[in-house]
Parts: C-alpha cells; sequence; structure tokens
C-alpha cells in the first residue's frame, strides 16, 4: 500500500510537467493526455525497482519512446477524404493565435526534432540527457535540435523586427 | 546552451513560447485516479492473457492427445474414429464483462474523460477522434450495447456531451442508425458548419461512407468490446445537418452491409 502511495504521489507530483511533454510531441490535448496516463502506467510496473532510483528520467524516456514508435502505427480513427476548414480564431485572443501559431510551427517539425526542441529549450536539458531520452547519439540530438531551430526561425513567428519590416516590404506578412 | 547553436540568433523566449503551447490543458482533478484504473485493467489483462495462454495449451494438448488416441483406435478394425471437436471460440475478459472480438477495424481502447464523475460510462472504447477548430473531440461506445457518448475530456465543448443508443428501432431493410450533431462554438468571429454524424452499423461492414453537402467521406465501422452485433462510426463533416444525405455501410468487398440482424 505504501508503494501505491508513493507512487500516485508521484504522478501527481509530476502529471503536469509529463502532460505538458506529452501535449508538445502530440500537438493533442486529448492523444497527450492518452499518452502521459500509458507512460505512467507503464511505469507502474517498473515501480519498485525504480522508486529509489530516477523515475523521472525513466518518464521521460516512456514518453519518447512511445510518442515515436506510435507515430509508426496506423490510426484507426477519423479520415476524411475532403480537405479540414480554415482554422477560425476570434481576431481579439492574441494569445490564442501565437498558441495556434507556435502549434503550426511545431507541427512542420518532424516528430525528434520536435522532441529535441522541446526536451532542450523548454525542460533545459543537457544534450546527452536529451540523447539518453530519445535513445540516440549526442550528434543525433544535435542536429535534430539545429534542424528544428532552423525550421522554427523560418517560421515567422520568431522573425526579429527587422524581419517583420523585410518580410512586410516584400509582402509575405 | 553551452553548444555553437547559442551564437546563432535563437528566438530568446523560445522557452517560454514553449511554456505558453503547452499551458492551456484541462488539468484533471486527480490524476492518478484514471491511471490506477488503467493499472488494474492491465493487470486483469495480463492474467487473463495468462489464463488464455494456458487454456490454449491444454485445448492443444488435449487435442493432440485426442488425435493420437483416434489414430491408434482407428488402426484396430471396427473401431470408428471420433473426430475432432473444433476449437472453442476464443472469448476475452475485459475488467467486469466478456466479449468476442470481432476482425478489424477493432478498438479495445479504453476511453476516460477528465471529470471526477467520468468512469459511469466504464467500460467505455474509443471509436473515433479528431478535432475542428481550437478544439478536439472523442466518440466512444459504452457498456449498454449499441450505444455512443461524445467523450467530455479536453477541451471539446462543441458537441456537448451528446449520447446516443442505436440498439433498437432497426427497420428490416434499414442498413445504418445514426445521430447528426451539429457543431455549436461561441464568440467565434464567424459560423461553423461542422456537423457530427455518429452511429451503429453491422458487424459485417468495414468502413461507413457518408454524403454531405456534395462531398463524400469515408471513415472505418469500428469494432468494439461494447457489442458484437453492431460496429460504430463518428465523423465530424464539413456541411450542415440538412445536407447529410446518405451514410452507407461497406463490407469488406465494398458491397452495401447488410441490416444488422
Amino acid at each position: 500500500m505504501r508503494t501505491e502511495h508513493d507512487f500516485d504521489e508521484f504522478v501527481r507530483a509530476r502529471w503536469t510537467a509529463t502532460a505538458r511533454l506529452a501535449y508538445a510531441l502530440t500537438l493533442d490535448h486529448q492523444k497527450a493526455e492518452d499518452l502521459a496516463q500509458d507512460a505512467f502506467t507503464k511505469l507502474w510496473f517498473h515501480w519498485r525497482k525504480l522508486q529509489n532510483g530516477n523515475p523521472e528520467a525513466y518518464l521521460r524516456r516512456i514518453v519518447a519512446s512511445s510518442f515515436l514508435s506510435g507515430r509508426r502505427r496506423r490510426w484507426l480513427g477519423e479520415r476524411p477524404t475532403d480537405a479540414p476548414p480554415e482554422t477560425v480564431v476570434d481576431p481579439d485572443t492574441a494569445q490564442v493565435d501565437e498558441r495556434l501559431a507556435l502549434r503550426q510551427a511545431m507541427a512542420r517539425l518532424s516528430p525528434r526534432q520536435r522532441a529535441a526542441v522541446y526536451l532542450r529549450y523548454a525542460e533545459d536539458l543537457s544534450e546527452r540527457t536529451v540523447a539518453e531520452v530519445l535513445g540516440c547519439s549526442v550528434g543525433a540530438v544535435k542536429q535534430h535540435t539545429r534542424r528544428g531551430l532552423e525550421a522554427l526561425r523560418a517560421d515567422i513567428t520568431f522573425a526579429t523586427p527587422d524581419e517583420l519590416a523585410d518580410l512586410t516590404e516584400r509582402g509575405i506578412s | 546552451m553551452t553548444d555553437d547553436l547559442s551564437t546563432n540568433r535563437l528566438p530568446e523566449d523560445l522557452g517560454a513560447k514553449l511554456a505558453v503551447l503547452t499551458d492551456e490543458r484541462p488539468e484533471p482533478a486527480d490524476p492518478a485516479a484514471p491511471i490506477r484504473l488503467r493499472i488494474k485493467r492491465r493487470q486483469v489483462r495480463r492474467r487473463t492473457t495468462a489464463a488464455a495462454v494456458c487454456a490454449a495449451a491444454a485445448t492443444a494438448a488435449v487435442v493432440v492427445a485426442s488425435s493420437v488416441l483416434g489414430s491408434i483406435r482407428s488402426a484396430e478394425p471396427g473401431v470408428a474414429t471420433p473426430s475432432t471437436s473444433p476449437v472453442p471460440k476464443m472469448v476475452s475478459t475485459h475488467a467486469d464483462f466478456r466479449y468476442t472480438p470481432l476482425p478489424k477495424p477493432w478498438s479495445d481502447k479504453p476511453a476516460f474523460t477528465t471529470q471526477p464523475d467520468s468512469l459511469r460510462y466504464a467500460p467505455a472504447f474509443y471509436v473515433a477522434r479528431g478535432s475542428i477548430p481550437n478544439e478536439s473531440w472523442a466518440v466512444a461506445s459504452y457498456y449498454s450495447s449499441g450505444c455512443l457518448v461524445v467523450t467530455d475530456e479536453g477541451p471539446a465543448k462543441a458537441f456537448g456531451g451528446t449520447k446516443d443508443c442505436f440498439y433498437e428501432n432497426w427497420q428490416p431493410d434499414q442498413r445504418a442508425q445514426y445521430r447528426t450533431i451539429p457543431a455549436v462554438v461561441p464568440n467565434l468571429s464567424s459560423p461553423l458548419h461542422l456537423t457530427m454524424v455518429m452511429g451503429a452499423v453491422s458487424a459485417e461492414a468495414r468502413t461507413v461512407r457518408i454524403t454531405a453537402g456534395g462531398k463524400t467521406y469515408s471513415t472505418d465501422a469500428i469494432g468494439t468490446p461494447n457489442s458484437s452485433r453492431f460496429r460504430f462510426f463518428a465523423l465530424v463533416v464539413d456541411a450542415a445537418e440538412s445536407e447529410i444525405t446518405a451514410v452507407t455501410p461497406l463490407t469488406a468487398t465494398g458491397q452495401p452491409a447488410p441490416s444488422p440482424s
């Protein structure tokens, strides 16, 4: 019972960070919640041996590997044959605008690039730790991060004021 | 950031922006509760799988033994060989009830919601998930055979918590029973013309073709542990309710599926 209690406390303590990571990877609230719950569930079956180690690191690795392996499986859900409608956003909600723009920018990254960028810059993990989480080399992490940032830099959301002026002059923005 | 990337002009507030991105999420009242339930279900499934493997091994042993005995007996003149009895249909258990899996498309993925009283639908299983502007939605079948519910997890409010059942009032030649739910999203600068179509078709169906607003949509007919008679479907179409003109279940060969027996 003590073990279960400890695990439940761990879930409550780490839920928000884990759900954030899952959302940054999936960019979908429901898939993120599902991924986070699934990761905690898998963690439970290794809890006894991890309890005195570093369960946070193992949890991150489960989330990342479940996400990356899940991308290779076919989803049996909605499959419309027509293009979805344009996104409708209330023009007054600037924060929603920013969130949607960033979400779209992140969606353009590959899954590994997205994971590497989020773990490096949102969770502030070292390249070595990110490599352990993603199960790849430090060099691969550098490459994913560099390419991810290049793609994000190209996005107008992250342009500097000078670049915005330049884009405006060229009629791009 | 001690690597060479820091020498490039990075978005200085990338960390803050990523925090904003992941900020707006529904927080469950107690995240440990649904995880505890998942763990219990997985433990049950593990035990069930172990029991099924043992049962299968025992059955195989009996079949092999009987066939060996039969071959010995058939070698004796005038002794008839007993025919091998068919292997019993595999029936799995899930949580507290039994079900027979249908051929794919199949979903036994338990559906959860973030509300404290959400488990009143359990056991529920995802049928389909998708998104509309600013929202995600999910539809699950739940314990009462032939019923669907739009789950209340996540921020999906456009379709409410609509639920409906499709297990009665079938006409002899009726191929599909469905419900349409128009999306209602307040405070949008322009109205949405999106409609959810969710319903049930016979177990013989594999896909469902929907014609709406002059366009044709296709989605899987999903079998779930809740019913061996029906498969379920849910889809959001870019059309008003009145523009939905046909809902046709199709078999694996592309022929119209029959009415549920």
